[in-house]
């Protein structure tokens, strides 16, 4: 699964992983220390709290995004050439932006949030400059996410004949043509790679475009946006920079939980085709997030986003999770900490789908845009799905490795603190959702802050869970066996 | 590609020819006397410079010996060119560059520069990646059109007066239905209107905001630690120009700067809501005097 | 009961099947088989139902969800109507304290300064309807009360500062 003969893309995994978990942890606590306000645990001024709310949902998308970057670039890099220092420039200038985002939030108090919505950013009670350092700070990161998806969509071009190779296109119209003349498709985490590098480039490039519009005018006040125009930009930048996150945490399920199932995922046309379609839904899907701009937005749009994020569904299920169903049915799998991890992980993706299927439907959507239904689906998603993704991953890197193995009981602790922990922290979104509970609220309207009690706890049994799980982690890691070897020589079956 | 050679050389050659026109195109239209087109019209001459700059950079780029791709360089440059290119669209300047052909065709030169290396530089790095550059280019630049520059004018519900838009009208029997008597009554009935009870509560209990019971006529501490008497101006001041205030025990900038608007300049010569709402203020206060009052009567003129 | 109370107990449903189906598989783990042709078999067989039956299902969902947009074409939204204006700013919103009952009304719904939301909550602290408040746009949000009482406009797109101290009551019908 990992070789040991390659200490430099190792390397930059690590960093690239070790970083973004350090910021996640580090940004769990910021909305800890959130959602003890709402209960009404915690003091803090209005101001404080949207400061931490901004560094919060800013901080988690950019950790998880850093980790799935890692990842999957690991992971390619075992099959096609990718430059180290390139990897590396990458992460450092969105390392750079994210202290940018940190030094505007917490000196600057800007508390204009990740989704920067303009007029808002230029119409707050924080200082002037710190909007300019948020801005500048996006503007890094983006840079850095443009470089390593064009680094990513370069390799994979050169590696597979261009777009049409990476697409898989003659493996799908022409596989008679294909097979005679000895070629074989990319192998399964190859499609992440050339749809994150695709729809990245896709979107960083609007990102850019509107982040240099608000730049602009930030120099130059007389400059006119429209917020309408900026709303869209916003959102499809956004949405796909944090959608994206996931299906390149898919690239872990084909290649790590087939190493926990001691089974193979190998690319197929109906999974080809699936990737397809992923690639275009991820790009049309954030109309949905304008529903409730009844008038302002065309009505044909909103048609559009509500068939394209039903539509969504169907690759995520049929392909990917029936897959990793189908590898896990009846296999050996021991279920080490990583398994279970990883496992777990997919349920999230499928019930954050679930919530947010019923959110993309439009008369829903009047009783739930805005409540803490979204935050619902989306932690449920980031925090039931890629987290969960990538701490599976980290956990059979490392005991895969390990001479130790984590005893039975340990298991079972870390996993129900864990899971059971999440779960009432995220209950607690869905039912302030669905009593009308807005988000963002600094402080809880009707019913009170008896929801964000429960949820607070949960979330402190979950931390709790999951530092068990850093220390086993830690203990695992001190007994490392370097020439152990990683990948099962006796792989037999074949799923996709 | 897989098409023949002649074809090949003819698209190669149409790339050229087209782009180039473009490109010159695109510059001559600087020294050209004719007017201001729009700025989303502007938007997308710049998307066809573009358009004729990636077109001849793909070619230059085939041309390129193979010992020089897959740089790193190319990336980085593939990434920062589109920046500067975006940079050198700045719309508030589109007039005064409209009046200034040298700066203008140096504007215009910069934009084709800067499109031609980032297609270029992508095209350098991986054959194949230069058309997708050359799209996504293209429709930014375009889509730039759409909003950049260019921005819809104010409601007309915004320039209707407060009392047309909280019209009792439509019935109900709340308090705010009563014709107010007095400048002080009207005054509650404009400060409910307008919200200002969320942040400034009237039972002496501080919120977001300072109460306004006993807040005329007594001393107010000042984050600097000066105090100062709560006369009218200082809470004429307060609501028309609240960042230029800062009380002990309060962040600074929190109370928004639109009521100024809302209640003076040349619409309210009269300033009549302001003296309304402060009339309101004084009239929960036990130290109200002259010098905390407006300069107008507590009573409603007809 | 409120509609987002149903919208939870399907989603409670939904979560609680396919939980179950999670552990099925794992606990399948238990009688591992070495042959897999079998299973590959029924599982892609059981795939192609599953990919029918969710195409099938989301494209009537979407069929039957589009008679509930809130959306007005052009022509009703001329129509006769009570029109409501309402200004959203930071932070209150200025709007009349009262609107008829059994009337059809439009909320034209604009902004002063940055995004806001303009969400109606009826006296149970139900969330009944909403649009959004953007700076040089109208949205027209059409609603008929049928019930009198007080009811809470809230603001449901962050705003600033005040965000969460943004609300309006207003009546509806002989209160």
């Amino acid at each position: 699964m990992v070789s040991t003969s390659d200490p430099v893309g190792r390397s930059v995994m690590k960093l690239y992983l070790a970083s973004g978990l350090v910021v996640a942890i580090l940004m769990m606590l910021v909305g800890l220390a959130m959602r003890m306000s709402q209960a009404q645990w915690l003091s803090m001024p209005p101001e404080i709290f949207y400061e931490l709310l901004t560094l919060h949902g800013a901080g988690m998308i950019i950790a998880l995004l850093i980790c799935a970057m890692g990842g999957l670039w690991f992971l390619m890099r075992r099959r096609i050439t990718l430059s180290a220092p390139l990897a590396v420039a990458a992460w450092a200038l969105i390392i750079l932006g994210v202290v940018g985002v940190v030094i505007s939030a917490v000196f600057g108090n800007y508390a204009g949030l990740y989704t920067f919505l303009y007029p808002l950013p230029f119409m707050g009670n924080w200082h002037g400059w710190a909007t300019g350092v948020f801005l500048i700070g996006m503007m890094l990161i983006n840079t850095g996410w443009m470089i390593w998806c064009f680094q990513m969509l370069g390799a994979v071009f050169r590696a597979y004949g261009g777009l049409r190779g990476a697409m898989g296109w003659n493996f799908v119209w022409r596989p008679k043509k294909f097979a005679a003349a000895g070629h074989k498709p990319p192998p399964p985490e190859a499609f992440p790679a050339l749809v994150a590098g695709v729809d990245g480039l896709l979107t960083g490039m609007a990102g850019m475009l509107l982040g240099i519009a608000l730049l602009v005018r930030w120099i130059d006040p007389r400059v006119l946006i429209d917020p309408l125009w900026a709303k869209n930009f916003t959102y499809f930048y956004m949405h796909a920079i944090a959608n994206l996150i996931i299906y390149m945490l898919a690239a872990f399920i084909y290649v790590g939980l087939s190493y926990a199932t001691k089974r193979e995922y190998h690319t197929s046309k109906v999974f080809v085709i699936g990737w397809w379609s992923s690639l275009v839904f991820i790009l049309t899907n954030y109309f949905h997030h304008l529903y409730m701009d009844v008038s302002a937005q065309p009505q044909i749009l909103q048609y559009f986003g509500e068939l394209s994020s039903y539509l969504t569904a169907i690759p995520v299920t049929a392909v990917t999770v029936f897959g990793a169903l189908m590898l896990v049915w009846r296999s050996r799998t021991r279920w080490t900490l990583g398994a279970v991890f990883m496992y777990s992980g997919l349920i999230g993706w499928v019930v954050g789908g679930v919530g947010a299927e019923i959110d993309a439907s439009v008369p829903f959507n009047v009783h739930l845009h805005n409540t803490l239904w979204v935050p619902a689906h989306f932690h449920t998603y980031l925090l039931g799905g890629c987290l969960l993704f990538i701490l599976g991953w980290v956990f059979l890197l490392l005991e895969s490795r390990s001479e130790h193995s984590t005893s039975k009981l340990v298991r079972w602790l870390i996993f129900t603190l864990s899971f059971g922990g999440m779960m009432v922290f995220l209950s607690g979104f869905y039912f302030g959702g669905a009593t009308g509970v807005p988000r963002r609220y600094a402080t809880q309207p009707p019913p009170g802050p008896l929801i964000a009690q429960f949820a607070t706890i949960g979330a402190i049994i979950m931390l709790v869970g999951f530092t068990l799980a850093f220390f086993e982690g830690l203990r695992l890691r001190s007994n490392f066996s370097a020439d152990r070897m990683l990948w099962p020589q006796d792989l037999k079956d074949k799923v996709s | 590609m897989k098409a023949s050679n002649s074809t090949s050389r003819m698209i190669t050659g149409g790339m050229v020819v087209v782009g180039t026109i473009l490109i010159f195109g695109g510059s001559a239209a600087t020294l050209s006397p004719l007017g201001m087109t729009s700025i989303p019209v502007h938007h997308l001459l710049h998307a066809a410079m573009t358009l004729g700059a990636g077109m001849v950079a793909i070619v230059l780029a085939a041309r390129l010996p193979v010992k020089y791709s897959e740089r790193s360089v190319w990336v980085v440059s593939a990434v920062l060119a589109p920046i500067f290119g975006l940079l050198l669209m700045w719309p508030s300047e589109y007039a005064y560059l409209m009046d200034h052909h040298g700066l203008h065709l140096l504007d215009h030169v910069g934009i084709i520069a800067f499109s031609g290396l980032a297609v270029f530089a992508a095209q350098a790095y991986v054959r194949g990646l230069g058309w997708p550059m050359l799209v996504m280019m293209v429709a930014m630049n375009a889509a730039a059109a759409g909003g950049f520059g260019v921005a819809p004018a104010p409601s007309a519900l915004l320039s209707l007066p407060l009392s047309t838009v909280t019209a009792e009208n439509m019935g109900g029997t709340s308090v705010l239905a009563t014709a107010p008597t007095s400048l002080h009554a009207l005054g509650e009935q404009v400060s409910q209107n307008m919200g200002c009870g969320a942040c400034h509560r009237v039972d002496g209990t501080k919120g977001i905001g300072p109460t306004w019971k006993n807040l005329a006529g007594y001393p107010q501490k000042l984050a600097d630690g000066t105090t100062e008497v709560a006369n009218y101006q200082f809470l004429r001041d307060a609501i028309l120009h609240p960042e230029h205030l800062q009380l002990e025990g309060f962040p600074p900038n929190r109370m928004p700067t639109t009521y100024g608007a809302m209640l003076s300049g040349p619409a309210h010569s009269d300033e009549h809501e302001l003296n309304a709402i402060i009339w309101y203020i004084n009239s929960l206060s036990d130290l109200s005097t002259p010098a905390s009052q407006p300069p107008v009567p507590d009573a409603i003129k007809k | 009961m409120a509609a987002a109370s149903k919208l939870l107990l399907m989603f409670l449903f939904l979560t609680a099947g396919i939980g179950s189906v999670f552990l099925a598989v794992v606990l399948s783990t238990r009688h591992p088989v070495e042959d897999q042709t079998e299973i590959h078999h029924r599982g892609y067989a059981i795939r192609w139902k599953w990919f029918l039956f969710v195409t099938l299902f989301l494209l009537s969902a979407f069929v039957s969800t589009l008679p509930f947009f809130p959306y007005l074409p052009s022509v009703t939204a001329q129509g006769p109507a009570l029109r409501v204006p309402v200004i959203a700013q930071q932070f209150t919103f200025i709007m009349p304290s009262h609107v008829p009952l059994q009337q059809r009304i439009v909320f034209e719904v604009t902004s002063r300064d940055v995004n806001h939301n303009f969400g109606i909550y009826n006296s149970k602290g139900e969330l009944i309807a909403q649009t959004q408040a953007m700076p040089g746009y109208v949205n027209d949000l059409e609603v008929t009360f049928r019930k009198s009482g007080r009811y809470t406009v809230r603001c449901l797109e962050y705003c600033g500062v005040g965000h969460a101290l943004m609300e309006k009551e207003f009546t509806v019908g002989g209160y």
